[in-house]
């Protein structure tokens, strides 16, 4: 086909051609009439350096969105296994148990202990082993945790995973913590030197030190009995530190019902009361984070990307420049280590973020610190960020984390965007599309919980 | 692997196959969802949600070969919930209203401190749903005018004049704040 051949187009048809040419998505006949036109439209010409531009700075302004996705696929997934977990979660507990019941089955057939007792073979009803379902099993623990059965005075190491029968004493030592997870979805975190007894699922006396609960909905109420009251449940969370007279309620999300032998009183959410020799005292606003500071140390390990430490963080950024211990809360979340990195960059990349600056400063300010190489895309997404010293700890973070600025020194970052800087982040972009093979990929969450609220 | 066998092994039992269509749909669905809420740390949970629930509804899925419209399908009830529950009705499945085009916030509205690209994301969110949709769906995943077409049930040309209505709406209204 010759020049002379193509029909010619319009302006109008030229915008469509030019958009397909930028997306590569152009049929070589449009090209053909396409650049035909160009050759003699000005204003065609300056549209398609335009639209070039233009699709240039969408690719730049989505990056980070992208990423985001696909951070956020990792915790859909983690959220879907832990949908699977209910039919195979307590199968270590099945097992035991059928091992139990196959070991005793082979006594019976091996020993033939019925004939010590009687010359004929004993009915099944009095054979068949009482099997009790257990009412809570291990999750996670920093240390040796020690379980007594119901009636016997002997201590014991429990696994992880190990299964509690029904009148189980449990104990946490000096400096260890731990939860445990019953067959309704509810969790238990002992504290360090704490004591506690569960009688079923949904029921468990605190003998001494510190509880929480976060109990999940159910008909039947959550009870837990300490020495001076019982405290009551149906769906909530909440902390309980006991001493010999004395107990100390925090109800973080919720209501939870107080009764002694005297008085009754419903305390609601954000309230802490002391019940002291049966008496409960006037409730009074309290501070969540500090009184429960002690399961960060369980969140933990629970990996990455966790919702309730991910909430914690925000919290705590939230108190920055608000309270007078900024330097503790800072603390705080930089003592989560590498765990805080994920919600740190979520709320620098939030929307929501933008109207508190000096918050996703500060955000951005840890991030440089506590930056780990999977953080890499999202810390160089951020050089393109509007907040100058939001750009500056991204790039010292990048440093910190690949021991290069490619030339750019982090402080340049602080200066008013520009064509240079623009240039340094194409040259970190293709820096990381050749090097992103040598770096670890972002953890995968293996205990996710589900977001219950928008980091 | 396509869509079509990585779902006949999820349904057969493998688990890591639907693992797998999370990470290839996950930016796609965080794109839809964003195009309908407007709202990127929702789209972001909305499009969590949307993936487990697809996981969970995966053996009622007649035709393996749809599972991105159907997934697609899945994340428009979860909007649609979530717009109900917030009372956000301005945003509707099929608001080509020309009152869309002229949104209640003026032009200028909050963009002071924000430097282009926020100013490109948020003109982006003020396209009617149509064009944003589009322009989200190409610009979150590298895609092609036909993957774009086959999934919103339209043709190819389709993606092409709403991608340039899309642009050209853009450039306008950017450079009309350059104005300001």
């Amino acid at each position: 086909m010759t020049p002379a051949d193509i029909p010619s187009i319009t302006c109008e048809d030229a915008a469509g051609l030019i958009g397909a040419r930028v997306d590569g998505e152009i049929a070589p006949v449009d090209a053909a009439r396409l650049e035909g036109h160009l050759s003699n439209c000005g204003g065609c010409r300056a549209l398609a350096e335009a639209m070039k531009q233009q699709d240039a700075d969408l690719e730049q302004a989505f990056l980070a969105r992208g990423s985001a996705a696909e951070v956020n696929a990792e915790r859909a997934i983690g959220r879907i296994a832990r949908t699977r977990l209910p039919v195979r979660r307590f199968r270590p507990w099945m097992t035991v148990l059928a091992s139990a019941a196959a070991g005793f089955l082979v006594a019976m057939v091996v020993f033939h202990p019925w004939r010590k007792v009687a010359p004929v073979g004993p009915t099944a009803s009095t054979t068949r082993p009482v099997l009790r379902e257990p009412v809570a099993r291990l999750a996670l623990a920093t240390g040796l945790i020690e379980v007594c059965p119901s009636e016997e005075s002997t201590w014991s190491a429990l696994p992880t995973g190990g299964a509690i029968l029904p009148g189980t004493r449990v104990r946490t030592g000096e400096r260890v913590r731990c939860e445990f997870e019953t067959p309704d979805g509810s969790e238990i975190r002992l504290n360090a030197n704490t004591e506690a007894r569960f009688t079923s699922s949904r029921d468990f006396d605190l003998t001494q030190g510190q509880a929480w609960s976060m109990v999940a909905h159910a008909a039947a109420p959550f009870e837990v009995h300490a020495a001076t009251a019982t405290f009551t449940a149906l769906g909530t969370q909440f902390d309980l530190s006991c001493a010999k007279n004395e107990t100390r309620l925090t109800v973080v999300e919720g209501s939870v019902k107080v009764n002694t032998p005297g008085a009754q009183q419903l305390i609601k959410s954000g309230q802490g009361v002391n019940i002291t020799d049966g008496a409960i005292g006037q409730p009074r606003g309290t501070d969540l984070l500090t009184t429960t500071a002690w399961v960060n140390e369980l969140l933990r390990l629970k990996g990455h990307d966790n919702a309730e430490l991910n909430a914690r963080v925000n919290d705590l950024l939230s108190r920055l420049g608000q309270t007078k211990m900024e330097e503790l809360n800072d603390q705080e979340i930089r003592a989560l280590g590498d765990h805080c990195v994920v919600p740190l960059t979520k709320y620098v990349q939030s929307e929501r973020s933008h109207t508190s600056p000096y918050h996703r400063e500060a955000a951005a300010r840890i991030l440089a610190d506590l930056a780990e190489p999977w953080s890499i895309p999202d810390l160089i997404a951020l050089l393109g960020d509007e907040q100058a010293n939001v750009r500056f700890y991204a790039a010292m973070g990048l440093r910190r984390v690949t021991g290069t600025d490619l030339g750019y020194e982090p402080e340049k970052w602080r200066g008013d965007r520009n064509a240079e800087s623009e240039e340094a982040i194409k040259k970190w972009q293709q820096w990381w599309k050749n090097s992103a093979d040598r770096f670890p990929r972002a953890p995968v969450n293996t205990k996710a919980v589900p977001v219950t609220r928008p980091i | 692997m396509v869509d079509e066998e990585l779902v006949r092994q999820a349904l057969a039992g493998k688990s890591s196959a639907y693992d797998q269509l999370v990470r290839l749909w996950a930016r796609r669905i965080t794109a839809f969802c964003h195009a309908r809420v407007r709202r990127i740390d929702i789209a972001d949970e909305l499009a969590q949600e949307t993936l487990v629930r697809g996981y969970v509804a995966l053996p009622t899925l007649s035709d393996p070969r749809r599972f991105g419209s159907w997934l697609c399908g899945i994340a428009l009830r979860v909007c649609l919930d979530w717009l109900k529950r917030s009372e956000r009705s301005e945003v509707s499945l099929n608001d080509d209203d020309p009152a869309d085009l002229s949104d209640e916030d003026s032009p200028g509205a909050a963009m002071d401190t924000l430097e282009e690209k926020g100013r490109l994301l948020a003109e982006v969110e003020r396209l009617p749903l149509k064009l944003r949709e589009v322009i989200m769906l190409y610009y979150y995943q590298d895609t092609t005018y036909q993957e774009l077409a086959d999934l919103l049930g339209v043709s190819f040309a389709t993606i092409n004049a709403r991608l340039t209505q899309a642009r050209a709406l853009l450039r306008e209204r950017l450079s009309a704040l350059r104005e300001l």
